[in-house]
């Protein structure tokens, strides 16, 4: 069962590319947090899911087998992109009838109760509506589809932190309920933790790192060691990232689950904030064990 | 505002498919509701005008076809007064032809360019086509509707305007339907063009994805189109013509249908052009056709005067023409190349809109 | 620990009704600042309160959903800590019904604490006394071994498990 599956997918707008060898399983279920820094190819991806853009190289499909962009692949995943655009000329109840219309499933009277305790009146532009409101005038939309993949392109960028709330509890609670899996795009990185249970890193178009957050922080450790002992770590460790003093030295290492640390050595669990942040001040870390693993498994049965 | 919610699956064919007809014009009439309004208000006013003015003109036609003037020389008093007074009311006709001449430009700069580029332009297309129904869908189903709409309307305004008013110009020589702007505002031409814009506008909104420049482009290839057939045309009618003898005319104006002026049975055809054979039934060059109709003309009695002297002379006025049967051909003829480019812009912008 | 799994959530019961706050046994709330990871603030809470006896047998635990909508954290979060609870045996689910207190806290004698807090006076507390540490060199040092000797306990088991799954696909690649 896996929401995203892509093995060596590239894009690439005339000579810049966009999104480069991404290879990504992502499993079912999960909240997924797309991070990066702007320009990392984070909507390119995006758009690869819902089918907005055609990758030039590899392979990408959604929901267990699914082509992007396909029938099966469009009546089951929702989008709500960037600035959450809709017809800012049209009021609300008319929009609502035209996402009914170019819908097999759609729930009106759900949302209608939905927009009803937002406070949003049938009759007003959509142009009109604030920012947050016409985020979750875009969340409700999607929502109303009964999809089982919800992507969302920044949902939380430009809005203030009561509507940032409102909007991720509204795809929590929905989450809840069952069925779906979530993809959201961000640069904030605070509080990723509490929302997603996967992180996807990107970094100048590359997969930095994929997997459960659980297991990244896991793997993940600061270790605090005498200046004088770094070669040592630095030997033992794969080192993200580094912070020196005269006597001591702080490094984000990639432990993989090894605990024991010769005496001096002081351990301490790595935020997924710190996690995250360091990763993407050095774009030539990777952390890629899941995706890694199943090439690899993949070319040993080529050689074998 | 009505009730959608999941489709049961007992829901006949037939059901599901009058309701998704009925989604296609919500969602169109939602979306385009001020473009379709604008001009079923132009639209209103043309017919009201054409209404008005055919009924106005009626008066006098009718007098003047019971005074006999449809088969009598202009120079028959009471026909050269009516004649005057149809003349004059020709002004409002040429108005509204030329109004009918920039229909389909307006039709598919502000209905046909707006269509896609709008949505590309405000991003709406990112919603719009990760929705259940396919982009393809989308826009086939919305030009559909709009095509339909445009084309039934265009065609009820080509046929009054000109199969219904147009005819007392006709009959008095003040006009014909083998003139670019009548040939192209009939009733199946004006539509096809209509039909024509709207495909146009909408590959040109997908090309240039900005609404204005969409407009400007479409506004211009349109307007372009129409007036290379305005002026193609009289070169085509020169083609596959038939020549007659019967045919007494004055004057060496070929090319401009004054039925009145010509003996009757003329409506309907179009004269190309003429020559004059001589007493052996050689063709005379231009000079020395003038040469004898200046000395047919010098002799008494007006253009009777000249005919008969003419034939006493043994000279013969050929005249080639083309018959009133092969109009519709050259509509037809038309017709096709039209909705031929229409198709080909349709396939163009859901290519477009697939790669996109 | 509780071991992660891949959760599918199920939908807890047909009652749509949003519960209303006041009848709520228990309110969670977060402290983003702690750095103790959400699903073990939660279990704490549970188990706190299940001490404190705010919440006796059979009370009913707040809906996934309404958890999650309360305190905007990932639903799986919320699964994990009561999955933890159940393994702990302070709560069972019951299918269709919800998530209900089904143990209470065995209480520790009065006099039990009274002998263990004693004996960390006389013994760790003089010796570091002894030492001239300040209170918060005292603090520090005891937190520190606190967390050391928690972390130790919880995490051995899980890293045991991993380790074994890391020279699994060693051996594949």
């Amino acid at each position: 069962m896996s929401v995203i599956e892509s093995f060596g997918l590239g894009v690439s707008f005339g000579t810049t590319s966009a999104v480069r060898d991404c290879t990504l399983n992502v499993p079912t279920g999960r909240i997924v947090a797309l991070v990066g820094s702007n320009g990392a190819g984070k909507t390119t991806l995006l758009h690869c899911l819902v089918g907005l853009c055609k990758p030039t190289v590899g392979e990408i499909t959604v929901l267990d087998g699914t082509v992007p962009g396909s029938i099966q692949a469009r009546e089951r995943i929702a989008f709500v992109a960037q600035d959450a655009l809709l017809y800012r000329h049209l009021p609300v109840r008319s929009v609502l009838t035209v996402a009914g219309n170019l819908n097999s499933r759609f729930e009106v009277e759900e949302a209608k109760a939905r927009l009803s305790t937002l406070d949003i009146r049938l009759d007003q532009k959509v142009g009109k509506l604030s920012g947050g409101q016409q985020a979750q005038l875009a969340l409700t939309l999607a929502l109303a589809r009964h999809p089982e993949l919800l992507v969302l392109d920044e949902p939380l960028a430009r809005l203030d932190p009561v509507a940032r709330d409102d909007i991720m509890s509204l795809i929590m609670s929905s989450v809840a309920e069952g069925g779906l899996s979530v993809v959201f795009s961000s640069h904030v990185v605070s509080e990723l933790e509490r929302v997603a249970d996967y992180l996807i890193l990107l970094a100048d178009g590359r997969v930095q790192m994929a997997d459960e957050i659980d297991r990244l922080l896991a793997e993940h450790m600061v270790i605090t060691v005498p200046t004088d002992q770094v070669d040592d770590v630095v030997e033992l460790f794969p080192v993200i990232a580094m912070q020196r003093s005269p006597r001591r030295t702080q490094m984000l290492v990639r432990a993989n689950g090894s605990t024991e640390l010769p005496s001096g050595w002081e351990r301490h669990e790595a935020s997924l904030d710190e996690l995250v942040l360091a990763y993407l001040r050095d774009p030539s870390a990777t952390a890629l064990s899941g995706p890694l693993s199943i090439a690899s498994i993949e070319t040993s049965r080529l050689t074998r | 505002m009505t009730t959608l919610t999941t489709p049961r699956p007992s829901t006949s064919p037939d059901l599901r498919q009058r309701r998704s007809i009925r989604r296609a014009i919500q969602t169109t009439w939602i979306q385009h509701r001020a473009a379709l309004l604008s001009f079923a208000f132009i639209f209103a006013v043309i017919v009201t005008a054409i209404v008005v003015c055919q009924i106005y003109t009626h008066g006098s036609y009718a007098s003047y076809v019971n005074h006999g003037c449809v088969a009598r020389p202009i120079n028959h008093v009471p026909c050269g007064d009516l004649d005057n007074a149809l003349q004059n009311m020709n002004d409002v006709f040429t108005g509204l032809l030329i109004v009918l001449g920039v229909l389909p430009m307006l039709v598919g700069a502000f209905v046909g360019a707006p269509l896609l580029s709008n949505e590309f332009e405000s991003g709406t297309f990112r919603f719009t086509w990760t929705q259940g129904t396919g982009r393809t869908r989308y826009f086939l189903t919305k030009f559909g509707v709009l095509a339909l709409f445009f084309t039934i309307v265009t065609f009820v305004i080509g046929i009054l305007f000109g199969n219904w008013y147009a005819h007392p110009f006709e009959v008095t020589g003040a006009d014909s339907h083998w003139q670019g702007g009548l040939f192209d505002t009939t009733g199946w031409m004006l539509a096809a063009w209509s039909l024509f814009a709207l495909a146009c506008g909408s590959f040109l909104g997908v090309i240039t994805k900005r609404t204005v420049s969409a407009i400007a482009t479409t506004a211009f290839v349109v307007s372009a189109l129409l007036g290379a057939a305005y002026e193609v045309l009289p070169r085509l009618l020169k083609l596959w013509t038939l020549s007659s003898s019967k045919i007494l005319a004055i004057g060496l104006n070929y090319g401009s249908l004054n039925g009145g002026q010509l003996e009757a049975g003329l409506n309907g055809r179009w004269v190309v052009g003429g020559y004059l054979t001589g007493p052996k039934g050689q063709v005379l060059n231009r000079a020395s056709a003038n040469n004898i109709f200046d000395r047919a003309l010098s002799s008494n009695g007006g253009s009777v005067g000249a005919a008969r002297w003419l034939s006493n002379h043994h000279y013969t006025l050929w005249t080639t023409y083309q018959p009133s049967s092969h109009f519709w051909v050259f509509q037809s003829v038309e017709v096709v190349v039209v909705l031929g480019l229409a198709a080909l812009f349709i396939w163009g912008t859901v290519r477009r809109i697939g790669r996109s | 620990m509780c071991n992660y799994l891949a959760m599918k959530i199920d939908k807890q019961g047909q009652a749509v009704v949003p519960s209303d706050p006041s009848q709520l046994a228990i309110i969670f709330r977060l402290d983003r600042r702690s750095g103790v990871p959400t699903y073990l603030q939660l279990v704490h809470q549970v188990e706190h309160s299940v001490r404190l006896g705010y919440l006796n047998l059979g009370d009913q635990l707040p809906r996934v959903k309404d958890v999650v909508s309360s305190l905007t954290i990932n639903p799986n979060t919320v699964l994990k800590a009561y999955r933890c609870l159940e393994q702990k045996g302070l709560i069972s689910a019951r299918p269709g019904q919800g998530t209900f207190v089904s143990a209470s806290v065995k209480t520790i004698a009065a006099e039990d604490l009274d002998l263990l807090r004693q004996s960390l006076i006389t013994g760790w507390l003089q010796e570091a006394a002894a030492l001239a540490l300040d209170e918060e060199q005292t603090i520090g040092i005891f937190m520190s071994a606190l967390r050391d000797s928690f972390e130790v306990s919880s995490n051995s088991e899980e890293f045991r498990s991993r380790r074994a799954l890391d020279s699994k696909q060693k051996e594949v690649s």
